[in-house]
C-alpha cells in the first residue's frame, strides 16, 4: 500500500472539507477522483501532498508523513500561475536543481510528445501551458502523482494529448491520482473511480467492475451525485 | 547546479530591472557630486554649502535606492503566489536565497554610494582612509541595513502567505509598528549591555587637520560590538520566521 | 477499427471481442504480432491494466501467446473458421432476441433476412 487516508476529516471553520475519509492507494493504479466543485477533491489531494494537515485522522504516504515523503510525491495544482518569462529551458533548469528525481531526458521527450512550443510561458496558449506543466511534473520519478484538474478548461486536442501521455506514463510501482470533471472523456484511463460528494466518499469502485454491471463511470457519477 | 544558486537565479529572473536603476542612481550621484564647485575646502560659507550639497545628493541617491528596492520587492510579489508544484526544498532555502539576492545588491549599492561620499568628504579635507570608510559602512550594513531588508522580506512574506485582502493595510501597519518597537527594545537593550564585549575601534577621522576623535571625546570608546551582533541575530530571526511562514502556507 | 464504448460493458472484454472480430474478417491473421499493452493502451487511451487484462484473457482462450523477448502474437493454430461461426452464432442470438422482443416469429426473421439478400456483398461485408 502506497498511501492512505484513515478516518480523515479536514475542517474549514464550521464546514468540513472532507469528513471521515478512508482511502488506500495501491501501486500500479490510476485513480480518478471525481466529484463536483467543492466536493473535497482538491482537499484530498492537498492532504496527500502534505499541503494541508488533517483536523482528525491520519495520512500516510510510503509509510511516512506526507511532509517527509515529499521527495516522492509529485503534485500539480490546478493553478496555471507560473512565471510569465519561464521558457521550457528555464523550467528544466529549475526542476533539475530543485528535484533530485527529475529526469531531463524524459522531460525533453515529453515536451516533444506534448508539442510544447519554445516560448515564454506568458506567450503560450492555455493548452500549451497545461502541457508544459504536465511535462514538468511527469518528468519526475515519483511514487505518487497527484494531478488536480489537469484537463480543466483546455482545448480538445491538448486534452487528448494529455490523456495519451498519462497512459504512457503509467508505472507499475507508482500511483497516479487525477481529479477531473471530464469524466466521460477520461474514464478509460482510470482503473478505479473514487466519488466524493460534499466531502464524503460515496463510491469507490474499479471501473471495469462498474462496466460489468452495465454502467459506465460516467453513469455511476451521475447516479451517485443526484 | 545547486539549490541555492538556482533559487538566487530565480530571484534574478523574476526582476532585475531594479539593479539597472540602482546603477543609474550611483552614476547620477557621482555626476552630481562632481559637478558641485570643486575648490579646496576652506571654512567659508561657499565651501560649506558645496559640501552640504554633496551630502544632499548622496542622501537623495540613497533614499532613491531604498525606494527602488522596496518597489522591486513589491512588484515581484505578484510572481510569487499560488504554488503550482510542490517544493522539495524547504521554505528557509527559498527565503535565504531571496534575502541573499536583495541584501547583496542593495549593500553593494550602498557601498558604492559611500565611496562617492568618502571622496566628497576627502575633497572637504575630512580625511579618512578608504579602508576605514568601508569598515564603517560594513558596521552600519550589518547593524541596520541587513535587519531592515530581512524585516521587509518578512512583512512581504506575511502578505503573500496569508492573502490578507482588505485588512492588509492594518496588518502591515501593525507589523511595522511591531518591528519599530522591536528596534526600540533593541536600543534599550543596547544601552544596558553595550561595551560589555570588547569594543571595535573607531577609525581616525581628521577634519581640516584636527583629529575629530581627540576633539569629541566620546568617540574614543569605540563602536559597540553588540550592535552588529544584534543585527546578525535579528536578520537571522526575520529570515527564519519568513521561511517558516512560507512553509506553512506556500509549501 | 476499435470501437470502444464505455457503456457497452468492461473494456477488456470489448478489446477481446475486437481482436476476435479482426481475426474473423481477416484484418488480423494467425501469427500476427499484437502491439504491446502500453502501445495499444496509448492508442486507445485506456489504462494499460485494462489491456493487460484483455491480453491475459486472449491467452486463456488460446487465441494469443507470449513469446519471450518478442512480444504477444496470435497463435498460428487459431481456429479462425470456428471463431467466425461462433461470432455469427452470437450475432444470430442477438437478432433473434430482437425479433422476439418485437413479438415476432423466426419465420418473420427469415423473411426479413431474405429481403436483404440483394444488399449482401460478395466478400462478406454487409451492405
Amino acid at each position: 500500500m502506497l498511501a492512505k487516508l484513515e478516518n480523515v476529516t479536514r475542517r474549514y471553520g464550521a464546514k468540513d472539507g472532507v469528513s471521515d475519509l478512508n482511502l488506500s492507494l495501491e501501486a500500479g493504479q490510476a485513480v480518478g477522483l471525481l466529484g463536483l466543485n467543492g466536493s473535497g477533491k482538491t482537499t484530498t489531494l492537498k492532504l496527500l501532498a502534505g499541503l494541508l494537515y488533517p483536523s482528525q485522522g491520519k495520512v500516510e504516504v510510503v509509510g511516512k508523513l506526507p511532509r517527509d515523503a515529499r521527495g516522492q510525491v509529485a503534485f500539480l495544482s490546478d493553478s496555471d500561475n507560473l512565471y510569465n518569462w519561464l521558457t521550457p529551458a528555464d523550467a528544466e533548469r529549475l526542476m533539475r536543481s530543485l528535484y533530485p528525481d527529475f529526469r531531463p531526458e524524459r522531460y525533453k521527450e515529453l515536451l516533444g510528445f506534448l508539442e510544447v512550443p519554445i516560448k515564454p510561458y506568458g506567450a503560450m496558449s492555455k493548452g500549451q501551458k497545461a502541457r508544459l506543466r504536465l511535462a514538468m511534473v511527469l518528468a519526475r520519478e515519483a511514487k505518487l502523482y497527484l494531478l488536480d484538474e489537469p484537463l480543466g478548461g483546455i482545448d480538445l486536442i491538448s486534452r487528448d494529448r494529455i490523456m495519451q501521455t498519462l497512459v504512457r506514463e503509467w508505472r507499475e510501482d507508482g500511483v497516479i491520482v487525477i481529479s477531473t470533471h471530464e469524466v466521460a472523456e477520461a474514464e478509460g484511463i482510470f482503473d478505479r473511480a473514487v466519488f466524493l460528494k460534499e466531502g464524503r466518499l460515496v463510491l469507490d469502485a474499479m471501473a471495469e467492475d462498474l462496466r460489468q454491471q452495465g454502467k459506465s463511470v460516467k453513469d455511476a457519477f451521475l447516479q451517485v451525485l443526484i | 547546479m545547486n539549490v541555492f544558486s538556482t533559487l538566487v537565479w530565480l530571484e534574478f529572473r523574476k526582476g532585475a530591472g531594479w539593479l539597472v536603476a540602482l546603477l543609474g542612481i550611483v552614476g547620477l550621484a557621482l555626476w552630481a557630486v562632481l559637478r558641485v564647485q570643486d575648490t579646496p575646502f576652506a571654512a567659508t560659507p561657499a565651501s560649506v554649502e558645496s559640501l552640504g550639497l554633496r551630502f544632499l545628493y548622496i542622501s537623495l541617491a540613497a533614499t532613491g535606492g531604498v525606494v527602488i528596492l522596496l518597489l522591486s520587492m513589491v512588484f515581484t510579489s505578484r510572481q510569487d503566489g499560488t504554488l503550482v508544484l510542490l517544493s522539495v526544498p524547504d521554505g528557509s532555502q527559498h527565503l535565504w536565497a531571496r534575502f541573499a539576492y536583495y541584501a547583496a545588491f542593495s549593500a553593494l549599492f550602498l557601498v558604492l554610494l559611500s565611496v562617492v561620499l568618502w571622496w566628497a568628504l576627502s575633497r572637504a579635507q575630512v580625511a579618512l582612509s578608504l579602508g576605514a570608510a568601508l569598515y564603517l559602512v560594513a558596521y552600519n550594513l550589518v547593524s541596520f541595513w541587513l535587519p531592515m531588508v530581512a524585516g521587509v522580506l518578512l512583512i512581504r512574506q506575511v502578505n503573500l502567505s496569508f492573502a490578507l485582502g482588505r485588512m492588509a493595510w492594518l496588518a502591515n501597519l501593525v507589523m511595522l509598528v511591531g518591528i519599530l518597537n522591536l528596534g526600540g527594545l533593541g536600543i534599550l537593550l543596547l544601552g544596558n549591555i553595550a561595551y560589555t564585549l570588547p569594543a571595535l575601534p573607531f577609525p581616525t577621522i581628521t577634519a581640516l587637520g584636527f583629529d575629530i576623535n581627540a576633539e569629541v571625546g566620546l568617540l574614543e570608546t569605540g563602536l559597540p560590538l553588540e550592535l552588529p551582533i544584534l543585527g546578525v541575530l535579528t536578520t537571522a530571526l526575520f529570515v527564519w520566521l519568513a521561511g517558516r511562514i512560507w512553509n506553512e502556507v506556500e509549501a | 477499427m476499435w470501437n470502444l464504448d464505455n457503456e457497452a460493458g468492461p473494456i477488456y472484454a470489448q478489446i477481446v471481442k475486437g481482436v476476435e472480430r479482426m481475426l474473423a474478417n481477416g484484418r488480423m491473421k494467425p501469427g500476427d504480432k499484437l502491439p504491446s499493452a502500453r502501445e495499444l493502451a496509448a492508442e486507445l487511451k485506456v489504462n494499460p491494466n485494462t489491456v493487460i487484462h484483455a491480453f491475459s484473457q486472449l491467452e486463456i482462450a488460446q487465441i494469443s501467446e507470449t513469446r519471450r523477448g518478442l512480444g504477444t502474437f496470435i497463435r498460428d493454430d487459431v481456429n479462425v473458421e470456428g471463431m467466425k461461426l461462433r461470432l455469427l452464432q452470437e450475432a444470430a442470438q442477438r437478432y433473434l432476441g430482437e425479433v422476439q422482443g418485437l413479438g415476432l416469429t423466426p419465420e418473420d426473421a427469415r423473411k426479413a433476412l431474405s429481403s436483404l439478400n440483394g444488399q449482401f456483398k460478395e466478400n462478406g461485408n454487409a451492405g
